[in-house]
């Protein structure tokens, strides 16, 4: 398995295929320059999501949505009070 | 989709207390970043992971190995590089070598400090740029 640094989605082989896909959908597709590229970015955020929890899940971690929220509110808050410091103003 | 970001910096003392299973702050990290939806990621600094390595057991590695390397997740290695490796060495001459490359990281960054070793951060990086885990 390929060890991951710094990088993300390395170029790859192409394939051609045709699938089916509801209307709503095919709406959303026909409104943008590629819907080649805009699956592939769809699959491949559904594809990280499952493998991340997953990774969890395997790890014997079981977490909360409210965990998630609250270690969020953290981060923006140390995130705020940093741009303040750099912008030069107070937080 | 533009590139995304290293938003989170983990240090040695993280990175073992997760494969412990003793760390859920550091999972709540994870579902973080990925709740961001490809727009950051999560930075392991290759000498936090060498050393935490070192430190686990089989089954704890394993733990740590899967949740830093597999490369359709939202954690990314941060390759120590030539130009960083005299001020890493001259942190880690106050500090434990993970931290030290984790402070630089951090810096580099702009991102957020996740560890245990709050104190010995304090001394290199500023308070907001530090997350103590609990």
């Amino acid at each position: 398995m390929p060890i991951k640094c710094y990088r993300r989605y390395p170029d790859g082989m192409t394939r051609k295929i045709s699938i089916s896909v509801p209307d709503d959908v095919a709406d959303t597709l026909d409104g943008v320059p590629n819907a080649s590229a805009y699956i592939a970015e769809a699959v491949r955020l559904r594809r990280r999501r499952d493998t991340t929890r997953g990774i969890l899940k395997n790890a014997g971690y079981d977490i909360a949505p409210e965990r998630v929220a609250a270690m969020r509110a953290r981060v923006e808050h140390l995130e705020a009070r940093r741009a303040a410091r750099k912008a030069g103003t107070a937080a | 989709m533009t590139t995304p970001q290293i938003r989170i910096v983990l240090d040695t003392a993280a990175l073992v207390a997760y494969a412990h299973l003793e760390s859920p702050a550091v999972g709540e990290l994870i579902l973080m970043v990925e709740e961001d939806q490809g727009a950051s990621l999560i930075g392991v600094p290759a000498l936090a992971y060498l050393h935490a390595h070192r430190s686990l057991a089989a089954d704890e590695r394993a733990r740590l190995v899967a949740m830093a390397t597999n490369p359709d997740s939202v954690v990314v290695i941060l390759p120590l590089l030539g130009d960083d490796t005299p001020t890493v060495a001259g942190i880690a001459a106050e500090v434990e070598d993970g931290l030290a490359h984790a402070v630089v990281e951090t810096r580099r960054h702009g991102a957020t400090l996740a560890t245990y070793m709050g104190a010995a951060a304090r001394r290199h990086l500023e308070e907001d740029d530090i997350l103590d885990l609990e």
